[in-house]
């Protein structure tokens, strides 16, 4: 019941935000907090003892023209677990991050995010198609709220762009589940995937692309990243630690949750494209945020570019791209939250985020430059994060199976991750003052609060991974088993004479 | 016993770096900063004490046996499973051998030296307490480095090495050329690192583990003499690509342009950094995994990676040497000089004898940290002027002092190899090594020669131009010298004493000194200490790779190469007497007052610069820009309005909305979302 407990309670917390609080921002600030720190309690006991956890298996309605009954089914596991944890402990940071960004308006704030959080639980934790895509898709509006109330100019371009970018991706899913539920008479995933082999080809080929093309939006796989630098740089950068440390998440987890295991065949088919879009994103992302003027866009391009790599890590289907994916999807969310809402601090103070709008930020605001060179080397994957076991796992999974070459060119971004953020440090936080000269002021504690915990994570886990790599790892290596088979058995067939003479290693 | 003490070394300067990294944080916005004092006790103590575990760790490291299946005695601490995917499996060990015992005591102990110099240095400067912060975050990282049992642990330490570089180098950071400079560095290494990791991968596809002892045991193994045939592209991709790393840490050809601009640092870090430690942690790695580069048999455009390390070290000490010959600012000149020296040291490693490599390593620590901090001290003594051609004359000026004059004279000796300084058993004991060596060795070792003779030069004009010549101190110079503390001058004359009696006391056992023990019946001993401390690691991969006979007889190289190299050595510093003893040529300070190299001196130490920036730098930026606005600007806007043509035809989308009703339209969606989803939840 706690699964159901965790899709509830954040929809009340919102209506309690909503309707019950006052006037008084700091007031709501804390009643937010409170509420989401419980919420973040109730659900640690998914990573810590998630064996326990009953599955919930409820009937709910039988979708229209079908004989489909929609079960409201959760379960969980490590990656599921882990991805829980980004979301509600990234919401308590993303309320304390934004009382100075939001100011009055953080009554309509903290319920938005209360409700987002409450569908992208339900996104991670069902088990049935048609619950997935209703949270999956209603994550979207509370977003569009957030970004149309306390966006930056462009807010309403930036939201229609990326309104129509999700709801273009999904609306194949929709029609894709709609298809099976039709066909099968079910939507519970263990079911679909059991019985999808009996559809004729041509058909899952189909329904792979349709799941494929709404995941692929929100990851995003290049070429359809259209709106992510838009809306990035017109979210208040606390929103953005929920858009870009866990929404974004929900791509490749779809990849990972459904489309690796319903479609094995066909993933197996297309994973040469996949790994070419994904490297195509890993250097050439890394390559335009050199090019950026503005700090959220810089980093909103770094984040193609780390995510890339991780879609080119799925779609090898080696165990340890795989592992290492599921980590670099945590280790992401953690520096890329820290670095946003950094970013995010920033601009609630002066309305600015340019690359050349400062200069000499470390003589004025010292807590600031500490903590924003340590979430850069984060997300730079020095070694001691957790960014850094992601990285190294997701290539060498690519070396392993594609060879030298391949991975030199991922590689490069490990090189190109460093340029940019080291010119929007030098920029912004040495040299003399430049632009914006007032001087400006330091973190207060509740700012620089929201920040440490995951730096601290971060290094915590970059030292000691096993939680992670052994949980959300784990599972993402177990889902790809059947992608790996169907990717290697034609090959095995043809090799089997001299595949005795592989290599040692593995 | 002591092994369950050795994460002591590392987190001991870590505990450092952590209270004068709070301190710093906290005080950076008060107006007398942190308490100096108990900063300085804290930065300079917690070193020492690292010092001190070390040296415990070390002498007990003598008594202890082999242990069964390992390779050499060693001290082995594994802490926990780092991380682990497939059947590989990596614990985050420590690794306390003959070899990382040695790098160790001179990296805590030269580094201890380091911190309270730094302490006079850097005293009168407002960000004291975060200088001395990462200096000790420093020294966690290279103890980190060589301490680590495994290429990712060290790895850990060679990006925090570089980091701390970064952060060190860009120390002074109101200055954009100073931060130019450090962002170079980090970028450069980062380059370099990039192969690190991937010849670590190659390593995990050869051997399935990145534990050094397990390396070193598998390719010493018979067993897998078959594997290691079978797997030969791959291993000699693995060392090539290794190698490429320790070119960018190391400061080789081509990843060697970072080094002489990292001289913006503060000069303590100069001495520490970019001289003692962390650029020789290239020849450690080299040496630490000498069996996989022995059995890297594989040629790689015609030569093995050995053949590769020989020849990239030869240029790289003949290019730095003849660089070193043109600057005017004195750090230059050592940073040149240490380019130089460090490919002697893979010059050594190129020929498999990996103990010489580090036993330069070491002489070159004292003689060249000595040099720095001595050039720190003159810089000190002159308030901040490095521009040689503004010096002379200090030898006779009272205010430099007794310890300023021994170290820079008895370092300067031993860079020289002169008889019986540091230099005369390292660098002699290299060129002799590659003299007995095939044809390509002999050769090479030819080109070392003429190197060591230029060194003689650059370093004589060094001394000539700042000790030796007529003073051109302007007068306001004259009456402002400022006293250089105590705290400066104890660990130099420690290191100058390093420069003079290192050698002897470590390696000394060449012809010469075998002859005196013998005619002095046995009152001057040889000495062989550090070979012999160093045999149970590297001793299997030197001896497989001894096999060869070399052109020219070993007693004749031993005594001739020894008289060439001085013979070399005086024509060398006679040259320099003779060309600068009345004061500097070239432009002068009037007409150029920037102490960059002119002319022919500016192409050659510019030209790996001028490449780069030619080629490598305007591709990224091109291609960045290009992207930018060919492919998200045009294309993705065509994909974009694309769908939102459709989702028009559609029915509109939401682009009707009314600004004005926006907020209580929304808010009125928001609450029909959880409306509904709560009446569904109560319709189950």
């Amino acid at each position: 019941m706690l699964l159901l407990a965790l899709l509830v309670v954040p929809l009340i917390a919102a209506a309690i935000a909503f309707f019950a609080s006052g006037k008084d921002a700091d007031a709501n600030t804390r009643l937010g907090l409170f509420l989401s720190l419980g919420i973040a309690a109730l659900g640690l006991p998914l990573v810590t003892c998630a064996q326990h956890l009953a599955p919930v298996v409820l009937p709910w309605f039988t979708l229209w023209g079908t004989s489909a009954t929609v079960h409201l089914s959760l379960a969980t596991d490590g990656l599921s677990g882990w991805l829980v944890q980004l979301v509600t402990w990234l919401t308590p940071v993303a309320i304390l991050g934004s009382r100075r960004a939001i100011g009055a308006g953080m009554r309509e704030f903290i319920a938005a995010v209360f409700v987002m959080e409450a569908l992208m639980i339900g996104a991670l934790l069902a088990r049935d198609l048609v619950v997935f895509y209703l949270c999956y898709e209603a994550m979207l509006l509370p977003m569009l709220v957030i970004i149309l109330l306390f966006g930056g100019d462009e807010r309403r371009q930036s939201s229609v762009w990326f309104f129509l970018y999700t709801m273009a991706g999904s609306i194949m899913m929709l029609v894709g589940i709609w298809y099976l539920a039709g066909k099968f008479g079910t939507t519970d995933l263990t079911e679909v995937t059991a019985r999808i082999a009996a559809l004729p080809a041509d058909v899952q080929s189909y329904l792979f692309w349709a799941f494929a093309l709404a995941f692929a939006v929100k990851v995003p796989v290049v070429p359809l990243h259209g709106w992510q630098a838009r809306t990035y740089a017109d979210t208040p950068g606390a929103a953005v630690v929920l858009l870009a440390g866990a929404m974004a998440k929900l791509g490749t987890y779809g990849f990972l949750r459904f489309v690796l295991p319903v479609f094995p065949v066909q993933s197996a088919e297309h994973a040469g494209l996949f790994i070419a879009l994904g490297l195509v994103a890993t250097v050439g992302g890394a390559l335009v945020a050199i090019a950026q003027d503005d700090a959220k866009r810089m980093i909103a391009y770094s984040s193609l570019s780390h995510l890339g790599l991780v879609m080119v890590g799925i779609f090898t289907f080696d165990p340890a791209a795989l592992n290492g994916a599921a980590v670099q999807m945590v280790a992401h969310g953690f520096s890329v939250a820290a670095l946003f809402l950094l970013i995010g601090y920033v601009e609630a103070r002066t309305r600015l985020t340019g690359v050349e709008d400062f200069g000499g930020l470390a003589n004025q605001a010292p807590v600031l430059a500490v903590l924003f060179v340590t979430a850069a080397l984060a997300s730079a994957a020095m070694p001691g994060t957790l960014n850094f076991i992601g990285e190294f796992q997701l290539l060498y999974g690519l070396f392993a199976t594609h060879g030298l070459l391949l991975t030199i060119v991922a590689g490069t971004s490990v090189v190109l991750g460093v340029v940019y953020l080291l010119i929007l440090i030098q920029r912004w936080f040495f040299g003399k003052a430049r632009g914006h000269t007032e001087p400006l002021v330091d973190l207060d504690p509740a700012e620089a609060l929201a920040v440490v915990p995951l730096l601290l994570l971060s290094f915590f886990f970059g030292f000691y991974p096993a939680p992670v790599a052994d949980q959300a790892g784990k599972v993402a290596e177990h889902l790809g088993v059947k992608a790996r088979e169907a990717a290697t058995q034609p090959v095995a067939a043809a090799a089997a004479p001299v595949s005795t003479t592989a290599p040692a290693g593995r | 016993m002591y092994a369950a003490y050795l994460w002591l070394i590392p987190v001991l300067p870590l505990i450092g770096a952590i209270i004068a990294g709070g301190l710093a944080l906290g005080g950076a916005r008060t107006a007398h900063g942190p308490n100096k004092v108990f900063v300085a006790l804290v930065t300079v103590f917690m070193p020492f004490l690292a010092f001190a575990t070390t040296c415990g760790a070390a002498g007990h490291l003598a008594h202890v046996p082999a242990l069964e299946g390992a390779t050499a005695p060693a001290l082995v601490q594994d802490l926990w499973t780092w991380f682990h995917f497939g059947s590989f499996s990596l614990t985050f060990s420590l690794l306390f051998d003959g070899l990382s015992s040695m790098m160790l005591l001179f990296i805590t102990g030269i580094g201890s030296l380091i911190c309270l110099y730094s302490v006079g240095y850097m005293w009168s400067d407002r960000g004291f307490a975060r200088f001395m912060t990462y200096l000790n975050l420093f020294l966690f990282s290279m103890v980190m480095l060589v301490l680590g049992g495994s290429l990712p642990v060290t790895f850990l330490g060679w990006e925090g090495v570089g980091l701390c570089s970064y952060l060190l180098v860009g120390f002074w950071h109101h200055n954009t050329e100073y931060n130019d400079a450090a962002r170079k560095a980090f970028v450069v290494n980062r380059v370099g690192d990039l192969g690190f990791l991937l010849g670590a991968f190659a390593i995990i596809a050869v051997v399935g583990s990145l534990d050094y002892q397990t390396i070193a045991a598998w390719f010493r193994s018979g067993q897998n003499a078959s594997a290691i045939a079978a797997n030969g592209g791959m291993i000699a991709a693995a060392a090539l690509l290794l190698f490429f790393g320790c070119t960018g840490k190391s400061a080789q050809i081509p990843l060697l342009t970072w080094l002489p601009d990292a001289m913006a640092g503060p000069t303590p870090v100069s001495a520490l950094i970019h001289a003692a430690t962390m650029v020789t942690s290239g020849v450690y790695l080299v040496a630490r995994l000498g069996d996989l580069y022995v059995a890297s048999t594989v040629p790689f455009l015609g030569l093995t990676a050995l053949n590769w390390i020989l020849v990239v070290g030869c240029a790289t000490a003949l290019w730095g040497a003849v660089a070193g010959l043109f600057q005017n600012d004195i750090k230059k000149a050592l940073a040149y000089s240490t380019v130089s020296q460090l490919g002697f040291m893979f010059m050594a490693c190129g020929v498999a004898a990996f103990d010489v490599g580090l036993f330069h390593v070491v002489t070159h620590a004292f003689f060249k940290a000595a040099l720095f901090l001595g050039a720190g001290m003159v810089i000190h003594l002159l308030h901040h002027e490095q521009d040689m051609r503004k010096m002379g004359g200090l030898w006779r000026l009272p205010e430099a002092g007794f310890v300023l004059k021994f170290a820079m004279f008895w370092s300067w000796w031993a860079i020289l190899g002169l008889p019986f300084g540091a230099g005369f058993f390292s660098k002699d004991l290299i060129l002799e090594k590659l003299l007995v060596g095939g044809p390509l060795s002999v050769a090479v070792g030819a080109v070392a020669v003429l190197t060591a003779a230029i060194t003689a030069v650059y370093m004589t004009r060094m001394m000539v131009l700042t000790f030796w010549s007529p003073s051109r101190l302007s007068e306001e110079a004259k009456h402002h010298l400022q006293p250089i503390p105590l705290t400066m001058q104890i660990p130099v004359f420690i290191l100058g004493a390093g420069a003079v009696a290192s050698g002897l006391l470590l390696w000394s056992d060449n012809v010469l000194m075998q002859s005196l023990s013998k005619a002095s019946n046995g009152l001057i001993t040889a000495t062989n200490l550090l070979p012999s401390w160093l045999s149970p690691v590297l001793g299997a991969a030197q001896e497989h790779a001894g096999e060869h006979h070399g052109l020219l007889d070993h007693h004749l190289v031993a005594w001739g190469g020894m008289g060439l190299a001085f013979v070399l050595a005086v024509i060398g510093l006679s040259i320099a007497f003779k060309v600068w003893g009345k004061g500097p040529t070239g432009a002068s300070v009037e007409v150029q007052p920037s102490s960059a190299p002119t002319g022919f001196g500016a192409a050659w130490t510019w030209a790996f610069d001028r490449v780069y920036g030619w080629t490598i730098i305007p591709l990224v930026k091109i291609v960045g820009t290009v992207l930018y606005y060919v492919v998200e600007v045009a294309l993705i806007g065509l994909i974009t309005w694309a769908i939102a043509q459709s989702a028009v035809l559609f029915g509109g989308g939401i682009i009707g909305l009314q600004r004005s009703r926006l907020r209580s339209g929304l808010a009125i969606a928001l609450t029909g979302v959880a409306v509904i989803l709560v009446v569904l939840l109560l319709a189950l």
